[in-house]
């Protein structure tokens, strides 16, 4: 079930911060971006610029809105106010516009959302194949290549439903670098993994990191945010409400709110 | 890091493109197009339809539902005769049609929940004997019962004059139920001077046993003390009306049918066509409410149960309060839709002759008048009114049950 | 005790299972627990045994009482002499009615009988998608087939004058026997999909040619498709967008002025008299007049949408496959008839007022459900739509359909559908009653696929979005499939309701098994009178294909609730 081939991360595996590169180049840039449910404001005056090549874990209590934000980015939720950019391209409401982000944005689920019908390695041929219009042959080169990378090349003739949580979850990562994404979004990776499985999960996405992936990952793992993040978001009620490198996020948060928040999950 | 750069404007020129791939005007672009695909396909059928009347020298009229009818009804539940019109004649058949229908949901219900509850038994004889019963029902049309069970009522059945004689062919049931092929004869209540007293005395019985149980449950909640509901309450119900009975003289006797000639007389007949239709529909469609009933029980995980008996409590309260809410929950909507299932079968009726809606204004009424379209279309628009009210009936009970989640 | 909870342990040797004690095992133990646990269970069982007994000897003497062979109910009742026995001799005297109805011409009985036995192999290898358990299908099917044929054989040699050959019986079963072991289900499938027109040819005649040729033009309706849709180069496919384009917006444009004018036409004959004709009139007038208004524009706009198509060949190529299919839907007739002259390959022709019996049942039930859950899937989509309009249409239609009783369509397909088709139509009461049973079963299937499409987690939907995945592929490809295999079962359970329901034809006066009895069969002289024996057969047909599906569906249903999910 869990490769043991990886060596759990430790503090001399940290990989600092400063080590990866982070380009000037902007991947995502949200402006003043507001959205509501009904009445429900659930986002408010969001204003966030990502550069390539960072990490960003977005933190918050549940109901406040960081999943609905990193949904927003690749459009499949709706803003109403504001604007987003994603690799210079301006989120519209044009068809066009959503595609092209779409299949440069790639995002993975708290519950995987693999196809149960499929096996692995359809799973992760099927968007190059209609999407990007790759041959067959290369889509499933592709497919195995990244397969390997999150180390469940054998599983490729399954389907979903005979694989655990976390290898499910891996794969769900590899279907989505098939469409050799720029950016990666995560909404909640390891909340619905059994703790063992945690792990392999956070390793794969430890290793994309090194690798210079543009991230951007709701999570509570702050395990995770304090190796690989350069920056965490704190958000609340549908605000930013702090965001700061790791280590002064961690140790001295300025915003009661982010105090609470960081008493409550890292008290016990 | 590169200067927060001011992003372009969202709102831009407009091209004709846009009504195709943007999402805001997309939906309203091919809802366009569909409604003048929808306005053109009425216009064709409504034109085609134009055209075929004024060929067949036709037009669309209601006018034929104030004739008169010129046709009898043997089932009437209002005066009815031959010399009415149309209209009332499909009024009958409307009342007839609820009348089975309704006689019908309460015969299947019974028969179903007996049937559900002991194909659960742990009796295997009576449950293989439930489940054979539930199998022959489903799986053979309702057309073959209907046609088979009124054959048992009517060309099975003896003739009135097999009761005459010394030594009869046929006998009734009890001394007051006659099986004849012209129908079942059955005795009938007739409400002597007075009887007002003793229905009245009744519903006053009904209001004290709902006063009784709520009393009970007071004493329960406010005291701790568990009172006796099931004997009292039929005591309270029965007992002051049968003692009224008698302390007016018996104000309420019934009629039994008798033999006279060659027919019977007196009491009150339900025709075999009724009868066959009743039964067949009852149980027909009691065989689905079994399988409905079970799944119901089924579906309420045993968890439910034990949990319940943790708690302490006893087998039969378990049921009361812990399972049949839940079970219902689960059966009560597809119950409903084999109501509807009953309301529109009966309109097979019109193959056993018993004069329902379909009978009267979609069978001798049509081939009369010749009236077609406009005697389907108001067929159709009953049917739809009552199956429509029924959808609306489940829906009030379906948003009134719904589990309180978050 | 108190200090147990202090002491260590640690075992030293698992303990082995042992058999349950004496009262607890055999088949004493499996009455009392099962027959009489209690005294009130006690009693059922013995209510049940006596009920069992009441309906079982009468049943069993009527049975065993029955007589085979008789001219008529006077010779059946001479020979019983009064005792309780079944009339046989009408099933063995009208076997052939009840089962072809009685006007097919007996030489071609075969073709039927055929036409049912390819049915069965045609849909084992949808019914079953593991191959070893189609192949298994297979074997007991041809098994079945051998020895029905046999048994067939000898009861006609007993009662029939002129026994029936039993070759293509026993040819059958050998050859779905062979398909058991040789064919891979992918090539079944195949035939399976070709089976509809096999079926036509042998049930209808004609020319072999004719349904050839259609599947001919749907093969090649769906090469255009792709064709157009990748495998042509940008630049032709710009100049295919550009004519089709063109025809289309011509086309469309004229067929919506029609329709514009004929709700002028409409409004003129329904006139200003009355409340209702003048509401009717004014309406029908406004329409026209927004049809003259958007014709034009409208027409314009889908012929830009498909030039405009070229790029990515959506819509182009729906467009040029859809406009190949019209026009090559002219030449069906005389290609057919021109390659008939050549190579003459046909059958008798037998109209469809010339089938009935149990074969309508079967042709109403197998044409209506395969036409039904197509329409059923649009139905079902459509309900789901976000469009106020779309879903509208949708729900009105479905829950329209849900609310009338069957036998209402029926009349309308009866003595209502030939007004609203074009004058002089030649739909004859068979195809009317096929579409009215159609959209019937569709409304039902609809829903059917609704629930499945319901119990799909929204996270399918969305992850095929954030694939890129457009709304057709992610229909096609991720929602459709998983929703369908959730809906089998139910579909399955419409499918029972609906074959059942073909009865009701008999009620405008079709001929089908339960036509036949209440009709041709019952008025004669000969067997007036007979009840029982024929309707007892009719519920044993049904009961023997009904409950075999149903079977079916809860096999299914079982596997569903166990499969990989």
């Amino acid at each position: 079930m869990t490769d043991t081939t990886i060596t759990p991360p430790s503090v001399d595996m940290h990989v600092n911060a400063s080590q990866m590169k982070i380009s000037d180049e902007i991947a995502i840039q949200i402006h003043a971006m507001n959205k509501w449910y009904g009445n429900f404001h659930v986002l408010r005056d969001i204003n966030l610029t990502v550069n390539r090549g960072e990490r960003i874990v977005i933190c918050g209590p549940s109901g406040s809105g960081k999943s609905t934000l990193i949904r927003c980015i690749n459009a499949l939720e709706e803003h109403q106010r504001g604007s987003i950019t994603v690799d210079g391209t301006l989120l519209s409401s044009d068809l066009k516009n959503i595609d092209k982000i779409r299949s440069e944005v790639g995002m993975c689920f708290q519950h995987f959302n693999l196809f149960p019908h499929l096996t692995i390695l359809e799973n992760c041929t099927l968007a190059p194949i209609y999407v990007r219009k790759t041959p067959k042959k290369d889509a499933e080169e592709t497919a195995m290549y990244f397969l390997e990378k999150v180390k469940i090349p054998e599983q490729a003739d399954k389907y979903p439903g005979q694989l655990s949580g976390g290898q499910q979850q891996r794969v769900a990562i590899a279907r989505s670098l098939c469409m050799r994404p720029r950016i990666m979004l995560f909404d909640e990776p390891t909340s619905a993994l059994d703790p063992e499985m945690i792990k392999e999960v956070l390793d794969t996405m430890i290793q994309l990191a090194e690798e210079g992936m543009t991230m951007l990952c709701v999570t509570h793992e702050m395990g995770f945010a304090r190796q690989v993040a350069n920056r965490v978001i704190f958000m609340d009620a549908g605000q930013i409400v702090e965001q700061n490198a790791p280590e002064p996020f961690f140790t001295n948060p300025q915003n009661d709110r982010t105090k609470l928040f960081l008493s409550q999950i890292l008290g016990h | 890091m590169t200067t927060l750069v001011d992003p372009p404007s969202v709102t831009s020129t407009f091209r004709i493109g846009q009504l195709l791939s943007d999402t805001r005007y997309r939906s309203y672009t091919f809802q366009f197009i569909a409604l003048i695909a929808i306005i053109a396909f009425l216009a064709f059928i409504g034109g085609n339809l134009a055209r075929n009347l004024a060929d067949a020298g036709l037009n669309i009229s209601y006018a034929f539902l104030g004739q008169q009818a010129g046709y009898d009804i043997s089932q009437r539940p209002i005066a009815y005769t031959s010399t009415d019109t149309h209209g009332r004649a499909a009024i009958v058949g409307l009342m007839n049609t609820l009348i089975v229908a309704f006689l019908g949901c309460v015969l299947a219900t019974i028969l179903g929940v007996i049937a559900g509850v002991l194909r659960l038994s742990k009796n295997w004889l009576v449950a293989k004997l439930m489940s054979f019963y539930v199998e022959i029902f489903r799986n053979v049309p309702v057309l073959i019962w209907i046609l088979i069970i009124f054959f048992i009522f009517t060309a099975a059945m003896p003739a009135p004059r097999d009761f005459r004689g010394d030594d009869p062919a046929a006998s009734m049931l009890f001394g007051a139920f006659a099986f004849t092929n012209r129908g079942v004869f059955f005795p009938w209540p007739i409400w002597g001077p007075g009887s007002w007293v003793v229905v009245l005395t009744f519903f006053a019985s009904i209001a004290g046993m709902i006063g009784y149980r709520r009393y009970a449950k007071m004493k329960l909640f406010q005291e701790g003390v568990m009172l006796p509901t099931f004997w009292p309450s039929i005591a309270i119900l029965f007992l002051p009306a049968i003692l009224m009975q008698i302390v007016m003289g018996s104000p309420i006797t019934l009629e039994y049918p008798e033999l006279r000639g060659f027919n019977f007389q007196g009491g009150n007949v339900a025709l075999g066509s009724l009868l066959g239709l009743w039964l067949a529909l009852s149980i027909y469609t009691g065989a689905f409410i079994a399988e409905n009933v079970r799944a119901g029980i089924l579906a309420i995980s045993k968890g439910q149960t034990e949990a319940a008996a943790a708690l302490g409590l006893r087998p039969n309260r378990i049921m009361s309060l812990v399972v049949l809410p839940q079970a219902l929950r689960v059966i009560i909507p597809p119950l409903i839709s084999q109501y509807l299932n009953i309301t529109k079968n009966s309109s097979l009726a019109i193959a056993v002759g018993y004069m329902d809606l379909t009978g009267t204004l979609g069978g001798i009424t049509l081939l009369q008048t010749g009236r077609a379209i406009e005697a389907v279309l108001l067929l159709m628009l009953f049917y739809l009114i009552v199956s429509l009210s029924i959808s609306l009936v489940m829906n009030i009970y379906n948003n009134s049950v719904k589990l309180k989640e978050r | 005790m108190s200090t147990s909870h202090t002491e260590a342990f640690v075992q030293k040797a698992p303990i082995p299972p042992s058999e349950p004690p004496a009262t607890e095992r055999g088949f004493v133990k499996w009455l009392r627990e099962n027959l009489f646990s209690s005294w009130f269970n006690s009693i059922l069982t013995l209510l049940a045994i006596y009920c069992i007994y009441l309906v079982a000897v009468p049943a069993a003497t009527w049975f065993g009482n029955g007589v085979w062979y008789a001219e008529s109910i006077r010779d059946c009742r001479d020979i019983l002499q009064g005792q309780l026995g079944g009339c046989f001799a009408v099933l063995v005297d009208r076997w052939d009615h009840l089962l072809f109805g009685f006007n097919y011409p007996p030489e071609d009985y075969w073709r039927p009988t055929l036409a049912a036995i390819l049915l069965v192999a045609a849909a084992l290898p949808i019914m079953f998608t593991n191959p070893g358990m189609m192949q298994r299908a297979f074997f007991y099917a041809a098994g079945g087939l051998a020895v029905f044929t046999l048994a067939a054989w000898g009861l006609d040699a007993l009662f029939d004058e002129q026994p029936f050959n039993p070759l293509m019986g026993f040819v059958m079963a050998i050859v779905l026997g062979g398909v058991s072991i040789f064919v891979p289900r992918k090539f079944l499938l195949i035939y399976s999909g070709l089976y509809p027109f096999i079926a036509y040819f042998l049930l209808w005649g004609g020319s072999l040619w004719l349904p050839l040729t259609v599947l001919a033009v749907i093969l090649a309706t769906a090469g255009v498709f792709v064709l157009v849709s990748g495998k042509i180069d940008l630049e032709v496919r710009r100049i295919v967008a550009g004519v089709v384009g063109v025809i289309a917006a011509i086309g469309l444009g004229y067929l919506l002025w029609q329709g514009a004018w004929e709700l002028i036409y409409i409004a003129d004959s329904v006139g200003t008299d009355g409340v209702v004709n003048s509401i009717t009139f004014v309406v029908c007038w406004l329409l026209s007049v927004f049809m003259f208004l958007f014709f034009l524009p409208m027409a314009g706009f889908v012929g830009y949408a498909i030039f405009n198509s070229a790029e990515d060949g959506g819509l182009v190529s729906v467009a040029s496959a859809l406009m190949f299919l019209i026009a090559a839907t002219y030449g069906i007739a005389p290609a057919a008839e021109f390659l008939n002259s050549i190579i003459a390959i046909e059958l008798t022709e037998i109209a469809s007022r010339q089938m009935g019996g149990f074969m309508l049942n079967m042709i109403l039930g197998t044409v209506c459900v395969a036409l039904s859950i197509p329409l059923g899937i649009v139905l079902a989509l459509g309900r789901q739509s976000n469009m106020p309009l779309i879903k509208g249409v949708c729900v009105i239609f479905i829950e329209f359909v849900r609310g009338v009783p069957l036998i209402t369509l029926l009349f309308v397909a009866n003595v209502m559908l030939a007004y609203f088709l074009p004058p002089g139509n030649t739909f004859d009461l068979i195809l009317r009653v096929i579409i009215m049973i159609t959209m019937f079963s569709a409304a039902y299937i609809a829903e059917v696929i609704r629930g499945g499409l319901a119990a799909l987690p929204r996270g399918q939907y969305e992850a095929a979005d954030s694939l890129g995945l457009n709304y057709t592929q992610s229909m096609q490809l991720i929602i459709l499939p998983q929703a369908l295999k959730i809906s089998i079962p139910g579909i399955v359970n419409v499918a029972v309701g609906l074959f059942k329901d073909t009865t009701l034809v008999s009620v405008i006066s079709m001929f089908d098994t339960v036509g036949m009895i209440r009709g041709p069969i019952q008025q004669t002289t000969d067997w007036l009178g007979i009840y029982w024996e024929l309707f007892g057969f009719a519920a044993l047909l049904f009961f023997v294909v009904c409950y075999g599906i149903s079977q079916y569906s809860q096999w299914l249903e079982r596997q569903l609730a166990t499969d990989r999910r």
